[in-house]
């Protein structure tokens, strides 16, 4: 099931992960996240605790845990989200050799190599449906119409809504359906060409039919882009993960990160006693 | 950009056998990031732009207070500390009688607001609680829409149409009753406090409507059905639920009706008579700070005398902002002097039942519930225990009695509705009669003819109108925006400090901001100009800007902006590509109603422009209170074109604001 070899030093442990910054890293295996110790505070209240994980390469890496646990947070301190809502964050997150908290790093660096979709469908509603899908690439600086529109393009094709789409891209993007709008929010992240997709519970706005869809779009998607999925859906979790982290508060109310490894023997046999209590309780 | 064909990722990872990966699966084109560019050069200019913006917004504020204090500093520092309740009237020594000008200012404004308040009140509880639904949106819109009728308007049709209307029936009647005759007393002139007060509620009234109106439509549904649930009628719900909800808002909606009246100068000096003697009857003449400092100012000497007069406005400014200040906290819902917040809801929350006449049932009477009359067929749960079979019914002919008080209050509401409308539909109506006759395309396209010269137009005042407004716009709209980008992208102490400041300033009477301009602009050019009108206009205009545009670009969702800037946008691409669009119409309304109130200012020009016939307002002022009847057409004339423009601006703002409700269909 996984044909590739587990970044080996601390899988979902503690300590150092991933080659040390600037040290060459392949392309196409390997670590494409790397956190290391992060912790999110929002004042004095934490919210995320020492959490160090290994996200593999082209694949796709679930957290589940109960709501309000602190999965969002965690996904939003990757792209560094939390610079404007008060958050402060600890520790290391390296995108494959880009020290995403360094001194010298740009948020919008970071941001243009991972494409973000949110809980809700939130497409411009001032921007028509071709606008939206290159609006990343716009904010990059590109401004060549041919390269927008093949963009465009392969983008809607991959989000799997080239087809109902392409006769009204003008239209305003608010008059798509929701499970549709959400679509367009992937192709919109995706045309970016991100290194990592964070999906931050992309199905939960959704129907089932709308879900089915958007979950073959993120196997799909795997092949080409490492994807990071929040979902409180374990059956979600076990349908399209590659890896599953499991993230639970502590007695402190704090989150942290208890189990992560290979999807299937996390779901089915994990080893913390955590959260195999929560694992039963929600999937058994 | 695009690279083309097989990534490597691509077949690095075979399908999984459990899912089928469906028709769409299959494109293995990729796409490649663009390279991060640096930080482009807008995105390195916005932040330092929003304090340019800032900046240029707070020195306004300090400007204002600065040259009113240094303006005035020579008359407080001769006769300080007596100057602000001096009641000696010689211009040549420069005693302008501040108390009596004060007292005066008191009684008129206590007047308005005494007319206005109850009337306000009563129309706002018509237009929220009483009148059906569309009928009310209607009435409410056309009242806000004269909110924006210039008060020039309002002055010339008291002056020519009210003005001899009171002296001969009005005021004689008043004396002529008992008890409040007194107050009445004295020969009728006309021009008097009791006019001004008149001049001065029709004024405020659309403000007042609306403010109260939406404190009254805040009130949730949930505690008006929770009311009628219980069998309250109408006037049950309006009177013991919405009103006490609604308290600190229409309290509110009252101080800034009153801070608004405070500071009303032209109008006011058109009508009241101007003579500062302590008022000894409301139908004879008074004077006010305002009406005070717009007849005064022109001839005031440099000096001691002019910085006397500018000592009446700093009293002027002064007392305003206490007044705004005092409404800004009321409608926080907490007093600034108060240790801890109020409840919300002191009268609604007090239990009824502790009030004696409700504790004690009285059975067979309608508002009593009988003790034990358990119908049979329901069983009583407590029954073997003995005295424990309690069960409410409800005494016959409850809630079939009439309600006459209410009806009464009802019809006082509706009364109070109409009594708000028809002062200001009669105004409209007779501005277009008087001018009808007037108009003509030769009015609209000559130029004004110097003083003393039959015939002439008013093309002049209205293209100079045109350019002082372009030219306020200029200034005030990149200020506008950009401080208010300040306020939203700087939350903390600085940001608050300066949003305090807007509300300050937007309180502050235009003939002081008058005075400001020039004390800046004319003094240092030695000479009104275009550019001192404008600049008066604009300061004006900035306060009001800052605050409804950072309320548009506060509505746009923080998801929105996250998306964007989850896609690797910059602060500044961020707020032009999201923030900006999506509260387009909020900002074009909220700078458009700024427009239409600087439009129908006349106080601000009165020291700042070369000529009257520079601006409508001004030559309504000049030719209205003259005594030909020609002057006076063409008065009507110009303000009916005054009226038109003012009115549009303010539809067009509403239509822009409601926009966005129609789109998201």
């Amino acid at each position: 099931m996984t044909p590739l070899a587990w970044p080996r030093p601390g899988y979902g442990q503690l300590g150092r992960c991933g080659p040390a910054p600037g040290a060459a890293t392949s392309a196409t295996s390997g670590a494409a996240l790397c956190l290391e110790g992060v912790t999110v505070s929002f004042g004095a209240h934490v919210a995320v605790r020492d959490v160090t994980l290994t996200v593999p390469r082209h694949q796709v890496t679930t957290l589940v845990g109960p709501s309000g646990c602190g999965k969002t947070t965690l996904l939003r301190a990757v792209n560094r989200l939390h610079d404007r809502d008060g958050a402060t964050v600890q520790g290391r997150v390296l995108l494959g050799d880009l020290d995403v908290y360094g001194a010298g790093t740009r948020a919008e660096a970071v941001r243009s190599r991972v494409g973000m979709v949110f809980q809700k469908p939130n497409p411009f509603p001032t921007m028509s449906i071709f606008d939206n899908v290159v609006s990343g690439l716009r904010f990059a600086g590109v401004r060549k119409k041919p390269v927008l529109h093949q963009a465009a393009e392969v983008a809607l094709r991959q989000a799997a809504l080239w087809d109902l789409v392409k006769d009204r891209l003008g239209q305003p993007a608010t008059r798509l359906s929701g499970g549709q709008q959400q679509r367009l929010c992937i192709a919109r992240a995706l045309a970016v060409g991100p290194e990592v997709l964070l999906m931050d519970e992309p199905c939960s706005a959704l129907d089932p039919i709308a879900t089915a869809k958007v979950e073959q779009l993120i196997v799909s998607l795997a092949r080409r882009v490492t994807v990071v999925l929040v979902t409180h859906n374990m059956f979600q979790a076990a349908r399209v993960s590659d890896h599953v982290a499991v993230v639970l508060m502590a007695p402190d109310r704090v989150g942290e990160l208890v189990e992560a490894g290979p999807a299937r023997q996390v779901l089915t046999s994990p080893r913390d006693p955590r959260a195999r209590q929560y694992l039963s309780g929600h999937a058994g | 950009m695009v690279a083309v064909p097989q990534a490597e990722g691509a077949l690095a990872r075979p399908a999984k056998a459990a899912l089928s990966l469906g028709t769409w699966g299959d494109h293995l084109q990729v796409l490649v990031a663009p390279a991060p560019r640096p930080a482009g050069r807008r995105t390195r200019v916005y932040g330092p732009a929003t304090w340019l913006g800032a900046a240029a917004f707070a020195s306004a504020v300090a400007g204002v207070a600065v040259s009113i204090a240094t303006g005035s500093a020579e008359a407080f520092a001769r006769y300080s500390p007596s100057f602000a309740w001096s009641s000696s009237y010689s211009p040549g020594t420069a005693h302008y009688a501040t108390g009596i000008l004060v007292v005066g200012t008191v009684v008129t404004t206590a007047l308005a607001l005494l007319l206005a308040a109850p009337v306000g009140l009563g129309a706002s509880i018509a237009l929220s609680e009483l009148v059906p639904g569309k009928l009310a949106a209607a009435a409410s819109a056309i009242i806000e829409l004269l909110a924006a009728v210039p008060s020039i308007v309002v002055g010339l049709w008291a002056l020519l149409v009210l003005s001899p209307l009171f002296a001969r029936d009005v005021e004689p009647f008043l004396g002529s009753l008992p008890l409040v005759g007194r107050a009445f007393g004295g020969p009728a002139y006309g021009p008097s406090i009791l006019l001004a007060a008149v001049v001065l509620a029709v004024m405020t009234l659309p403000t007042l409507v609306a403010l109260a109106r939406s404190a009254l439509a805040a009130v949730p549904r949930e505690d008006r059905e929770g009311a009628m649930a219980l069998g309250a009628t109408r006037w049950q719900v309006v009177r013991r639920v919405v009103l006490p909800a609604a308290r600190p808002g229409v309290k509110a909606a009252v101080t800034l009706a009153l801070g608004r009246v405070l500071g009303e100068a032209i109008a006011v000096a058109m009508v009241i008579g101007n003579s500062p003697v302590w008022p000894r009857s409301l139908s004879g003449p008074g004077a006010t700070l305002g009406s005070a400092i717009v007849n005064q100012f022109a001839e005031a000497q440099p000096g001691l005398q002019r910085s006397a007069v500018i000592g009446l406005a700093a009293v002027l400014f002064l007392l305003t902002v206490a007044v705004n200040v005092a409404g800004q906290s009321l409608r926080g819902g907490r007093r600034l002097w108060a240790s801890r917040p109020r409840a919300s809801r002191p009268r609604a929350s007090r239990p009824r039942a502790s009030r004696p006449r409700a504790s004690r049932p009285r059975a067979g009477r309608p508002g009593a519930y009988q003790r034990g009359a358990c119908s049979p067929s329901l069983p009583s749960a407590g029954a073997g225990e003995g005295g424990a079979d309690l069960a409410l019914v409800a005494p016959p002919g409850l809630g079939t009695r009439r309600r006459p008080r209410g009806q009464l209050a009802q019809g006082g509401c509706t009364l109070a509705l109409v009594a708000c409308g028809a002062p200001l539909v009669a105004l409209v109506a007779y501005t277009v009669g008087r001018a009808a006759p007037a108009l003509s395309l030769g009015l609209l396209v000559h130029p004004v003819a110097p003083f003393g010269v039959p015939g002439g137009g008013i093309s002049t005042a209205v293209v100079g109108s045109a350019r002082l407004l372009g030219l306020a716009l200029l200034l005030a709209v990149p200020v506008g925006l950009l401080a208010s980008l300040f306020l939203y992208e700087h939350p903390g102490r600085l940001a608050a400090v300066l949003r305090c400041s807007a509300d300050v300033l937007a309180g502050v009477p235009s003939i002081v901001v008058g005075i400001f301009a020039f004390e800046a602009v004319v003094r240092p050019l030695h000479r009104p100009s275009d550019l001192a009108a404008s600049a008066a206009l604009a300061v004006l205009m900035v306060p009001v800007m800052v605050r409804a545009n950072e309320e548009a670009v506060r509505s746009v969702p923080v998801e929105l902006q996250e998306a964007a800037a989850a896609l690797g946008a910059s602060r500044w691409q961020v707020v032009r590509r999201v923030v900006l669009p999506g509260s387009l119409p909020g900002l074009v309304a909220g700078n458009l109603l700024a427009l239409a109130r600087a439009a129908g200012e006349t106080a601000p020009l009165l020291f700042t422009l070369a000529a009257p016939s520079y601006a409508m307002t001004m030559l309504i002022y000049t030719l209205g209170t003259q005594p030909f009847p020609a002057a006076q057409h063409q008065a009507w004339a110009t303000a009916l074109v005054l009226l038109v423009v003012v009115l549009l601006l303010s539809a067009l703002a509403r239509a822009a604001a409601w926009y966005p409700t129609r789109r998201a269909q």
